[in-house]
């Protein structure tokens, strides 16, 4: 692992080594406004990220986790703010989109790279090329028309519509391949791709600037672009506002990057990161005692009143989160019923669940800012389903109470049978497994609650905590996954505002695989070579009119108009929902805790006068400019935004 | 013809239960440990625990009718605790079964019939001596799904059974070069009379003591699965508590403190429980450890 | 022609002087190859049996798309580079074993570069800094303790001592290093509260890195010796206790030796030899429950990083730091072993 040590920090280290010699205090190195003098620890922002203490490569697309520098070293040309979709230009500093499927990047004119070199045409194309990311299948190619200026050609069969144009450049972050750093493999990925043959025209399926790959092509390309993983620079690669100083196993240190075009607005030197995100106790014990001045998320009601309560300079704010949590049922586990293995989860059963809980006292449990929701798994979180669904089938989507005496006679119906106070299924107890993700306090919560419920409802239910995100799903995904049931996001947008987000997060990433709903096989005479592999799920459509096939619709929805966009939408959320193939019990509010000493500039000031626990979560049609300036806070959304717009600052220059 | 005796005589006439209740650590031991029990299986009976929810109450002082407060979601601390109790003293007594039998079984055979059968069962406990034992329990709760205390203690037995052989193989070879077995061995008597009547009293305080060593650390083994999140786990189980409340942030919140300390206080006296008893009977039985 | 048949029945009859001289250390060293040789098929099957298939559902996500999500793409990687799970396990076994003797302990299937080797050099100094001088404080404050105990039958010292083994016993030591974070790092913020050293000394020879280091290890170390420093009491008390016992004691003691000499010269010396092998035991305690502790002060360890490989279904990396931890511990039993045999001239007799 090669020590980041960037030479034009030494002076800064010099500096610093005087002062702390000196005694730490007040430094004369004044703020780039005004006579204001503010000592280091007030220009230093401190938070908590997580990256890998072995091996962390330096650059994005290694594969290894970089922590806090894929927040404030590598930029994308477009940055959205999850959850608003507020835009702000970076590497790009505007494009223009053309009525003849073709859209004009121009890049900014002073941005530049951490070791001096400015950020060309060539760099950005030569990021798509090595990457293929999800976008290049809507493209037939990217030329260069200067050193500054992109051109982009869509491809006409597949022309995303145009709110979707900008925010997919906004998906990836084109600032983390330098093409002189990465020369090798970005020739070679272009060689690969250019003798691969064309696509046909008009054909819709995956083909990356409309070349379709032999499996000799792929097979070269996933060579090359291990290489490329495994390629360490010599610096972090990236264009951002902050660049890597120092680096421990446990701690980072980034500093000012003095050259970055928008400098002056921004006022804080140094990020410090500590390495330890998922570790509830510590994270609370940081934000208690000042350790830390951000953290993303909620806490217990009672943790976050004794947070603020011994840390007087700690707020916490709330702000609306596209997604929802609640119970996934794992479809492929079985039990013994009458001494043969059977499916737990029939289509009773799981209908009987939706009335077992109160849910109101989940979400209590879980998250008690949330907003309770009474509706199966959707794949989308109520407020996007709102939004994109046509409102007579949002109403259509089947709403459940608490009323245990309805899900026992369901039970009962399913085969099931209650004696001496426990459920039993063909002679056998039923006993659950909830599995869920223990760094996140929420499901935690939820989970607890939800085993309580069901035991005193009479069925046995223990649980099963896993250590972090990557743990759970690891064993959730797995075809050997133990457990009956999980409590985890049950719909959740990871991506910009577009129903594809949530789709992508239920069909392709996450949910469907911890469903363990079937997939198509080779064998399968109805699927095409894409399709292998798929999940294979066919739902109703919403007008009644007939069934359709989950994956035939999933690909194609950024090039649909409004209107066609909308029934799709419709029929994959009002189908699914009919499945009852989980229990929704909340719609996520999440939070930030700000520490207000540090950070100025923060929104909603009179609701702090009253209390630093804002519980007013501002929403976009009554309360826009707090809805975007909320959501910023949130660094998990906005990324390096609000400090490159000045939004944020040390809070003593407010005076 | 046995004549009946009184409790008093036989305690007089018995040189080690007259040892035992003269040691005061033993009895002080063996007391919080009957107490235990007492309330593993009587506990639930009279304080019956329901894990329903009361959000609106949570982590309340301690009342009369919450004599230890309530956690986080409004559940009584103390109830929980009870109720957890008869969780953790089975994983705890399983484990020393199931330890001490193979423990016993394994050295027995191979003190007496040495030979061949000696060098592989030695060298099967000197793998597991090696390899250490937090690491394969991490795998191991990855592999199984660990969700009742009889898994539990069977994976917690891995680890324990070992060192155990080791020490009664030795002692078996030591005694039986002895004098008292060589004339039982002349005298023809069978194997398993030689085994139950000559040999097991003379190791059978060894085993006793270790019973009770093996479930202490079954406790502090199974709290630090729990504490890694490996194990699926009822909540009540102290351990549970302690983890669900740590990661509440029970540590700075001073009303949820005793929410914290109560099942660290609890493990905390059955561990103490554990070792006044073990070594009360170490003394008690071992002459030389006694008062001088 | 005689002369060098001379010669080479001399050097002969010396090898098997030493081979027979020193038998016993043979046999432990044939023992523990053999160990561990065990230990690397029981890690090997267990490590394969882990569920979550991960090369099957990566398969599956090449099928379906170019991923995009960092997840898919990790998985690709391991199917282009020769690990095929259909292979016959037994012939995988056999590739693993000529891997290992070719130094090879395996390397991350997620990100090729980070090998097992890699990891150990940067995470192993930390682990074993740790643990070894909590192994010497608590070894020779216990001792000590358990000298005075034994040698001093009553008193309130006794009683002190005592009770305070029996408390320090009662709790499990990273429930104890819990409590130290707590107090000494949250809340009196008197130690760092995480780490192994300040970010802003440079690694090297010099005092401001020493000095963080020491800093960052002293409540780790602190929680461990608390808990250990008992164990070692009762077990010097319980030897030296036996070796009171013995006629060379009391015939020193007839002959008006003061006590002073008596306790540092046969008491001390002779109580510490069936100790020795403890220190084996012991360090394989530490060793292998470094993760504990590790994750409780997030203290970049090898146990820490082990348990992460477990999080992430890494399988190479949690068998090769599996062999590697048990080596470790075998290797450390037989110079245990072999140290003691060296002292204690009996042990050497009755092989």
């Amino acid at each position: 692992m090669k020590r980041q040590k960037n030479q034009s920090i030494l002076p800064f280290i010099a500096a610093f080594a005087t002062i702390l010699v000196t005694g730490c205090g007040s430094t004369s190195l004044a703020s780039s406004e005004g006579p204001i003098v503010l000592s280091e620890e007030e220009r230093t922002f401190n938070i908590l990220h997580n990256w890998d203490k072995v091996g962390m490569k330096n650059h994005l697309n290694a594969g290894t986790n970089v922590g806090p520098l894929a927040w404030f070293s590598v930029e994308s040309l477009i940055q959205y703010v999850r959850s608003t979709d507020e835009v702000y230009y970076i590497l790009a500093e505007s494009v223009e989109h053309h009525s003849n499927s073709t859209s004009t990047v121009t890049l900014r004119e002073d941005a530049t790279w951490h070791d001096g070199s400015d950020y060309v045409a060539d760099d950005m194309i030569a990021y798509y090329i090595v990457n293929q990311g999800q976008v290049t299948n809507y493209m037939t190619s990217l030329e260069k028309i200067d050193d500054k200026t992109v051109l982009i050609n869509w491809k006409p069969q597949m022309e995303p519509n145009e709110r979707v144009k900008t925010l997919l450049l906004a998906v990836d972050r084109a600032g983390a391949v330098q093409y002189d750093e990465f020369k090798t493999f970005v020739d070679e990925a272009n060689r690969i791709l250019t003798s691969s043959p064309q696509a046909p025209s008009g054909y819709t399926g995956w083909a990356p600037f409309g070349r379709i790959a032999s499996q000799s092509n792929i097979n070269d390309y996933m060579a090359n672009y291990t290489a490329f993983k495994n390629y360490n620079p010599d610096w972090f690669v990236g264009t951002g506002p902050f660049k890597l100083s120092r680096k421990t196993e446990t701690e980072m240190l980034l500093v000012k990057n003095e050259d970055y075009w928008a400098a002056d607005s921004i006022k804080f030197d140094f990020i410090k990161a500590t390495n330890s995100m998922n570790d509830l106790n510590q994270k609370y014990n940081m934000l208690s005692s000042g350790a830390i001045d951000y953290q993303d998320g909620l806490a217990p009601e009672a943790t976050m009143n004794q947070i603020l309560l011994n840390n007087p300079k700690m707020a916490h704010y709330k702000m609306f989160d596209p997604g929802a949590i609640g119970v996934v049922f794992n479809l492929a586990k079985k039990m013994q019923v009458n001494g043969v293995a059977q499916p737990i989860w029939t289509d009773k059963v799981r209908e009987a669940f939706q009335y077992i809980f109160d849910r109101e006292e989940v979400k209590n449990a879980g998250n008690p800012y949330a907003i309770t929701s009474w509706r199966p798994l959707m794949t989308m979180a109520p407020s996007e389903a709102q939004k994109y669904m046509s409102p007579d089938k949002y109403a259509e989507i089947e709403t459940f109470t608490h009323d245990e005496q309805t899900a026992a006679n369901l039970l009962v119906e399913a085969g099931w049978n209650k004696a001496d106070g426990w459920w039993y299924n063909g002679g056998t107890k039923v006993k659950l497994n909830i599995h869920y993700d223990g760094s996140h306090p929420g499901m935690s919560g939820a989970a607890v609650a939800v085993q309580a419920a069901l035991t005193s409802f009479g069925i046995e239910a223990i649980l099963k905590k896993g250590a972090d995100f990557n743990s759970w799903f690891g064993t959730a995904s797995s075809d050997a996954w133990a457990h009956e049931l999980s409590i985890c996001w049950t719909d959740l947008n990871m991506s910009f505002s577009f129903p594809t987000g949530s789709f992508i997060y239920a069909y392709k990433d996450i949910t469907a695989k911890v469903l363990h709903l079937p997939r198509f096989t080779e064998d399968d005479p109805s699927t095409t070579v894409i399709e292998t592999n798929g999940f294979d799920l066919t739902l109703d459509k919403a007008d009644g009119s007939g069934t359709f096939r989950v994956i035939d619709v999933l690909d194609g929805m950024y090039y649909l108009n409004d209107d066609d966009l909308t029934e799709v939408v419709n029929d994959l959320v009002l189908g699914v929902s009919k499945k009852n193939y989980g229990i929704q019990f909340y719609q996520n509010v999440t939070g930030s805790f700000i520490n207000i000493g540090k950070l100025g500039g923060v929104p909603l000031q009179d609701y702090l006068e009253t209390s630093r626990n804002v519980t007013y979560v501002p929403n976009f049609e009554d309360d826009p400019d707090n809805f975007y300036a909320v959501a910023r806070l949130n660094f998990h959304f906005a990324y390096a935004v609000p400090f490159i717009s000045g939004d944020l600052y040390p809070a003593r220059l407010d005076d | 013809m046995k004549r009946r005796m009184t409790f008093r005589q036989w305690s007089a006439n018995n040189p080690f239960i007259s040892a035992f209740l003269h040691n005061k650590k033993a009895i002080v031991g063996l007391g919080i440990m009957v107490f235990f029990v007492v309330v593993a299986i009587f506990g639930p009976l009279i304080f019956p625990y329901s894990p329903e929810i009361d959000y609106a109450n949570y982590l309340a002082k301690p009342s009369w009718q919450h004599p230890l407060g309530t956690d986080g979601l409004g559940r009584d601390v103390f109830r929980q605790l009870i109720a957890g109790t008869n969780d953790v003293l089975l994983v705890a007594v399983l484990t020393a079964t199931i330890t001490i039998s193979i423990g016993v079984t394994l050295g027995l055979v191979s003190g007496l019939v040495g030979g061949f059968v000696d060098r592989l069962i030695m060298l099967i406990v000197n793998v597991f001596l090696t390899i250490p034992s937090l690491p394969v329990f991490l795998i191991l709760a990855a592999l199984f799904t660990v969700n009742d205390p009889l898994s539990f203690a069977l994976i917690l037995s891995i680890f324990n059974w070992a060192g155990l052989t080791r020490a009664i193989r030795s002692q078996i070879i030591s005694l039986r070069e002895r004098d008292f077995i060589q004339i039982c061995k002349v005298m023809d008597m069978s194997t398993i009379h030689i085994i139950f009547k000559e040999l097991m009293p003379n190791v059978g305080s060894y085993i006793l003591i270790n019973f009770i060593l093996v479930m202490k650390n079954a406790i502090t083994g199974s709290v630090g699965i729990m504490f890694l999140g490996l194990a699926a786990f009822e909540p009540t189980n102290w351990g549970a508590i302690l983890i669900t409340a740590k990661d509440f942030g029970a540590l700075f919140i001073p009303a949820a403190r005793i929410w914290l300390l109560a099942p660290i206080a609890c493990i905390f006296s059955f561990q103490f429980g554990i070792i006044l008893l073990s070594s009360g009977l170490d003394e008690a039985l071992n002459p030389r450890l006694r008062k001088a | 022609m005689k002369k060098i048949g001379k010669v080479f029945t001399r050097f002969w009859a010396i090898l098997r002087e030493i081979g027979y001289r020193y038998r016993y250390m043979w046999q432990r060293l044939g023992l523990a190859l053999v160990t561990l040789f065990f230990t690397t098929i029981i890690s090997f099957f267990l490590v394969r049996n882990i569920p979550g298939d991960v090369i099957l559902s990566y398969a599956q996500e090449l099928a379906i798309q170019r991923g995009i999500t960092i997840e898919e793409a990790m998985r690709l990687a391991v199917q282009i580079l020769n690990y095929d799970p259909e292979a016959n396990i037994f012939v995988q076994f056999f590739e693993y074993l000529g891997g290992l003797l070719r130094g090879n302990l395996g390397s991350s299937m997620y990100v090729l570069d980070v090998t097992v080797v890699r990891v150990i050099r940067q995470t192993l100094p930390w682990t074993l800094f740790v643990a070894s001088i909590a192994l010497i404080l608590s070894f020779l404050i216990g001792t000590w303790l358990g000298t005075r105990l034994a040698w001093r039958r009553k008193g309130a010292e006794e009683i002190a001592v005592s009770s305070y083994i029996v408390v320090s016993n009662s709790i499990p030591d990273y429930l104890f290093g819990l409590l130290l974070l707590y107090v000494f790092a949250y809340t009196y913020p008197i130690f760092p509260t995480n780490g192994n050293y300040d970010i802003m000394t440079d690694p090297g020879i010099n005092l401001p890195f020493i000095g963080s280091v020491l800093y960052h290890a002293a409540l780790p170390i602190l929680a461990l010796v608390f808990t250990q420093v008992g164990n070692w009491a009762l077990m010097m008390k319980g030897s030296a206790v036996g070796v009171l016992g013995e006629d060379y004691i009391n015939a020193a003691k007839a002959r008006g030796i003061p006590d002073r000499i008596i306790v540092k010269k046969y008491l001390k010396k002779n109580a510490m030899l069936p100790l020795i092998t403890s220190l084996a035991i012991s360090f394989a305690y530490l060793f292998g429950g470094s993760t504990l502790m590790e994750t409780i002060f997030n203290y970049p360890g090898i146990g820490q990083q082990f348990a992460s490989y477990i999080g992430r279904l890494d399988y190479p990396m949690i068998q090769g730091i599996l062999f590697f931890i048990s080596s470790v511990v075998i290797f450390v039993n037989l110079i245990a072993d072999s140290i003691y045999s060296l002292v204690d001239p009996r042990v050497r007799r009755d092989a």
